[in-house]
């Protein structure tokens, strides 16, 4: 069978440091002022008391992606055998349409390059057995790549704050949420 | 600003179908267009086309690869309206050939079909936008909107050539005024819509009316409405200024409109 | 010369439990037809990798493997062989290769015409070597010595091969000196009053903790590799208790925080102890045969600490100080591990004290997994050979002098007999870090000549009259410990030094050679030497045991990495403890010498007046260490200027909201910056975060007081700095 690759983010674990974030933009060698994963803050109210809350996401490999569905040249192929949204950047024109089209504003406009760029998840990698730069280098294993048609891990969600609803593209990433703690505030 | 040449590429697509349309419709009508000013029409739309495909290149990273665009029309709505549009200029050409031929009867069948392939153009350029991660352009209003602006521009443009060379004297005048009166209760409905809507069609919304742009839109919307509307009322106000004033007047308000569809997007 | 090396090595391998999720076997497809592989496509070219050493003054002093591709380091990450580092670095880290290729790295030596003007020339080495030799013998000759120099250097690079600034100095006379450490010497001394010296657990015991104090820490922040394991204890059962007068990343992680009133953690932990003496939780035989002065400590407690009174004191509910007091005392190991932050008020060693307190009454001290951690320095002992040449024959004087680094400005400014004429500043950017900059400044108005040694053109090198370019850690070689974990690094040279750039050692050679050739003798530091050579000089008997290495040749052949034998790794497991009467001292004499209570005492906390009555709290920040990494432009693209974070009560109150500019003021000075409310901070505090920030011209040190901690002269020369008792007022700008 088929595989459904996605990423599962703890957000119990992260701590918001951007390590991936730098870690993905090193290995690349991406322009300074692009991200092919983000890390991003989440309402501080999230789990009841104030707590300082981060979620880091990258593409969602999307069972629907509405970038391939945006791109006129066809650079968008979700890959059969495990579900990778992969870009093409030989083939890219650099129109942007897939960075408008998907909820998500994934793809992101290389300046130098003047195409479009997006986490692959780092699917050569992948394929001689290694994990993605963003998995392997969290200080936290805060990032994992889960088989989505193998374990359906419980507890977790694929909606959070700043995420744009799942039901447009059927991003595959899932997320654990963190756990409340006990908390003594000041009056 | 970024989208600028999006901006440039949209309205004149939309004014040349329009345009287009208008002088097939009077010419397979009437029969009173001179060859000359026929021909002069059509190549000014193919002129403004070549521009319009020129302009929509500046937004590509590479555009040099511009072609590769129509490979993927099975599914994206920018690949069918590069394809459409493509063949809408390219039939206009035919077109022109056939006014320089003289060929009334060819123009009036070719005409149908280049018709029908640009208001598929343009429905492909409409639907490229209406995408859920912008939901402020995720609605049928889009398509609307364009459209009207094709009505808007497209005939007042051929009137007002018409008027120039002094040949055909049509009343153009109660279409606008219609258009303009649609075009306001459409713009009523979706600014009412992003009112309602996700926080980024609030958000737009809320950019939209703090923006210059906005204002300035409506004003010339209103003069407009005025001079066309007693264009309308009074036939002594159908003439070359008055076609002229009201095409340039609602040139700059439809452009301004376009700038404000692109500045205002909220993504998801 | 490092050619040897570099082929034989392997490109490292991934995760291999990706392999073990997917199922063997089931992966290795290839790339589906006409996908072009990412990060494949640069693979023609000659890949080495070196191993290096992050140098910073960090808990972390990550282990570092590079890779170079045609001589360009094309990634930076962390060394597997290392298990504190794990094979990953921190945000920070894995920005350097955009540290060493930044547009803004300074390439030449360069001589400023007025200083602040901008009006820099480009001169050779020759040239600055020439103007700063001949301006050290002028001195010498004025003065008849060369006290009139001051260096000013820190923990901007830790490499034991930077020792060589100091050395060159050393080698040319006495001199003056910025001593004393910003960072923690209060809580130091009360460590070394304690217990002799500051010692701690080796951090990847946490997992071996049943229990988790962090007392003032923000290791989310400040040390991620301790945070994985904390995080790892948490998951498998270890409760994890954050006190903190702010909820921070890892109070954010806490199974339960206790949120404390600044500067009373030590009424806290008093607290705590009269509650375990009452109900007898403590062990009686530790206290008796391993400790001086337990009875005075216990009538000083029962006379005078109360859990009424500490909950009062601290603003931490009775039933949570005593259920919080039970849980510490009756599991074991627990484990405290005391923040620099905690320790940065007027009364911060004495609370350090009263912590030690705690941990030794429970003998959590001495135990794998326990300890009352805070900083320490057994794995430091190399030879620092580059210190060791001495004065030149017939040098008048007999040591150099010392100036307060924590007051440096008013210090230099008050130096006489001889005055300060010129500075020499290393590894420090002390414009953007020192309190009141603005009498840094003035210090500095009063020099002949300010030499700088930096990687970039901050505020400090602004300010300077020669700058000389210096290299990173990538373009030289060196050795590093860390004053947390055990691991010892190798740092070997990745690549050569970019445009004109020297390492600080390079530097002191060149000098001394100038120096040697304008007046002979001058100057005893060698002038020429291969940097391999010199790191190994850094290896004594000691070290080769301890980490079991011989070299440092065998230590970059065998993984860049070693940690030290585990014998060490358990603080104080011995009880020997190095304080006069060899136990750990409740009542230490050596306090009531440098003039304290020789008991762990509770001293009242400095208190905000009228007109300055918010607190202003400067901790460091997640997207840099002092005034390192955030001006980087890939973090700049995360955040790109400085805020002040403060209560959305307190911003009602001044009609300030999200984003509106405030300008925070007091004594010191001022400065402007936008808000960010968060119910993270307390509503009478507010959090403005430590950092040189590109293109912005303020620091938060703008109005930090060079107000001194209470302890620090003991084991570091110098009281500290009290940071956190800075007092403000604000207004929406």
């Amino acid at each position: 069978m088929a595989k459904k690759l996605g990423f599962l983010v703890n957000i119990e674990r992260c701590i918001g440091c951007h390590a991936c974030e730098i870690s993905c933009k090193s290995f690349y060698q991406l322009e300074p002022s692009m991200r092919r994963r983000t890390v991003r803050e989440l309402p501080e109210d999230l789990v009841g008391s104030p707590v300082r809350a981060f979620v880091s996401t990258a593409c969602n490999h999307c069972d629907e992606p509405a970038c391939q569905k945006a791109c006129p040249v066809g650079a968008y192929t979700k890959r059969d055998e495990d579900g990778i949204v992969v870009h093409n950047q030989e083939l890219c024109i650099g129109c942007q349409m897939c960075g408008k089209a998907c909820p998500y504003g994934v793809p992101q406009y290389n300046p130098v390059k003047k195409k479009m760029d997006k986490c692959s998840m780092c699917y050569d990698r992948l394929d001689v057995g290694e994990s993605p730069i963003c998995v392997s280098k969290c200080p936290m294993e805060a990032i994992e790549i889960v088989d989505y048609n193998e374990v359906q891990p419980s507890g977790t969600v694929s909606l959070v704050p700043t995420f744009a609803d799942p039901s447009i593209t059927h991003p595959t990433t899932q997320f654990i949420l963190p756990k409340p703690g006990k908390q003594f505030r000041r009056a | 600003m970024h989208d600028l040449p999006l901006v440039v590429f949209t309205i004149l697509s939309q004014l040349i179908l329009g345009g287009f349309v208008t002088l097939w419709w009077i010419d397979r009508k009437k029969t009173r267009i001179s060859r000359k000013t026929g021909l002069l029409i059509s190549i000014s739309f193919l002129i403004l086309g070549g521009v319009s495909l020129l302009v929509s290149m500046l937004h590509l990273g590479q555009p040099f690869f511009a072609y590769r665009a129509i490979l993927n029309f099975g599914v994206s709505w920018l690949s069918r309206e590069v394809t459409f549009y493509g063949a809408f200029v390219g039939l206009i050409l035919a077109y022109t050939w056939f006014w320089y031929k003289d060929d009334r009867a060819k123009r009036s069948t070719i005409g149908w079909i280049t018709s029908s392939i640009g208001v598929v153009a343009i429905f492909s350029s409409a639907k490229i936008y209406m995408i859920p991660a912008i939901p402020a352009w995720d609605g049928v209003s889009t398509l609307f909107a364009f459209f009207l602006t094709s009505i808007l521009l497209g005939p007042l443009f051929v009137a007002a050539i018409l008027a120039i060379r002094g040949e055909v004297n049509i009343n153009i005048s109660g279409l606008s005024v219609l258009t303009l009166a649609v075009t306001a209760v459409v713009m009523a409905g979706y600014f009412s819509s992003l009112l309602a809507g996700l926080p980024e069609a609030v958000e737009t919304a809320r950019l939209t009316f703090n923006h210059i742009f906005f204002w300035i839109r409506l004003v010339t919307f209103a003069a407009a409405f005025t001079i066309l509307f007693l264009s309308y009322k009074n036939s002594k106000w159908q003439n070359v200024k008055i076609y002229s004033v009201a095409f340039a007047v609602l040139l700059i308000s439809e452009f301004l409109g376009r700038v404000l569809f692109y500045e205002t997007a909220i993504h998801l | 010369m490092l050619a040897d090396n570099v082929s034989r090595r392997t490109f490292l391998k991934g995760s291999a439990a990706l392999s073990t999720l997917l199922g063997l076997g089931a992966i290795g497809s290839k790339a589906t037809n006409g996908l072009v592989p990412t990060a494949a496509a640069k693979s023609n070219s000659q890949k080495q990798q070196f191993f290096n050493a992050c140098p910073r003054n960090c808990y972390d002093t990550c282990s570092i493997v590079t890779t170079v591709e045609d001589g360009r380091i094309t990634f930076v990450t962390g060394n597997e062989n290392n298990h504190y580092t794990k094979g990953r670095l921190c945000v920070k880290g894995n920005t350097y290769p955009r540290i060493v290729y930044s547009p803004d790295r300074i390439k030449y030596p360069m001589r400023q015409k007025g200083r602040g003007s901008g009006n820099w020339e480009r001169i050779s080495w020759d040239e600055a070597y020439t103007i700063i030799a001949k301006k050290m013998l002028d001195i010498k000759k004025e003065y008849g010595n060369t006290l009139p120099i001051c260096l000013n250097k820190y923990s901007g690079n830790f490499n034991i091969l930077n020792y060589a600034t100091e050395g060159m100095l050393s080698s040319i006379g006495f001199t003056t000196r910025a001593q004393g450490t910003p960072c923690d010497p209060a809580g130091s001394d009360a460590q070394a009053f304690d217990m002799g010296t500051a010692y701690n657990n080796d951090p990847e015991q946490f997992m071996d903790a049943e229990y988790i104090i962090l007392w003032g820490a923000n290791p989310a922040w400040t040390s991620a590799h301790s945070m994985y394991f904390i995080e790892q204890a948490k998951e498998k059962g270890t409760k994890l208790v954050v006190i903190d007068p702010l909820i921070t990343q890892t109070a954010s992680k806490a199974d339960e925080y206790i949120q404390i009133k600044p500067s009373t953690d030590g009424a806290l932990a008093l607290g705590m102890i009269r509650y375990i003496m009452d109900q007898h939780l403590y062990d009686e035989e530790w206290v008796n045969n391993h400790a001086i002065g337990f009875h005075e400590f216990v009538s000083y407690v029962k006379k005078n600490i109360t859990v009424e009174w500490a909950a009062e004191k601290t603003g931490v509910p009775k039933p949570v100080i005593e259920r919080i007091a039970r849980e510490y005392a009756t599991s074991k190991p627990a484990n405290i591990w005391i923040g620099f932050g905690m320790q940065r008020h007027t009364n911060g060693g004495s609370m350090v004290r009263a912590i030690d307190a705690l941990a030794a009454l429970t003998s959590n001290i001495g135990k794998k997994g326990g300890g009352v951690n805070y900083i320490g320095g057994e794995t430091w002992g190399f030879n620092y050979h580059t210190m060791s040449f001495g004065a030149p024959e017939g040098t008048e004087g007999e040591a150099d002098r010392y100036v307060n680094m924590n007051n440096f400005g008013a210090q230099v400014l008050d130096a006489q007999d001889p005055p300060i004429k010129m500075m020499w500043i290393a590894c420090r950017n002390p414009i953007a870090q020192d309190p009141e900059p603005n009498v840094v400044k003035k210090a500095f108005d009063q020099m002949d000549l300010i030499v700088t040694a930096d990687l970039y053109m901050n505020q400090t090198v602004e300010y300077s009259d020669i700058v000389l370019p210096v290299t990173t850690p990538f373009e030289t070689v060196g050795i590093n410990v860390s004053y947390w974990h055990y691991w010892m690094n190798a740092n070997e040279q990745a690549i050569k030094p970019l445009y004109e750039t020297k390492s600080d050692l390079e530097i002191a050679m060149g000098l001394s050679k100038k120096l040697n050739e304008l007046e002979a003798g001058s100057c005893t530091f060698p002038v020429s030497g291969n940097l391999v050579e010199w790191v190994e000089k850094e290896f004594n008997d000691d070290i080769r045991k301890l980490f079991g290495v011989k070299s440092w040749d065998e230590l970059r052949k065998n993984g860049g990495t070693v940690k030290a034998s585990e014998k060490v790794t358990v603080a104080w497991e011995d009880l020997k403890f190095r304080t006069p009467s060899g136990k750990y001292e409740f009542f230490s004499k050596k306090a009531v010498e440098y003039g304290h209570h020789p008991l762990p005492v509770f001293i009242e906390e400095y208190k905000a007046n009228n007109e300055y009555p918010i607190r202003c709290i400067s901790p460091h920040w997640k997207l840099g260490i002092h005034s390192q990494f955030q001006h980087i432009d890939w973090l700049g693209a995360i955040q790109d200027h400085p805020f002040v974070e403060m209560h959305p009560d307190l911003a009602k109150k001044y009609s300030i909201r999200e984003n509106d500019m405030v300008n925070v003021r007091n004594e010191a000075g001022y400065l402007t910056l936008p808000a960010k409310l968060t119910k993270t901070v307390p509503v009478d505090t507010v959090v403005m975060y430590e950092g040189w920030w590109k293109d912005v011209h303020y620091t938060e040190n703008f109005n930090v007081k060079a107000l001194p901690s209470d302890m620090g002269d003991y084991s570091k020369g110098q009281r500290g700095i009290a940071f956190h008792d800075n007092f403000v007022k604000i207004e929406k700008a």
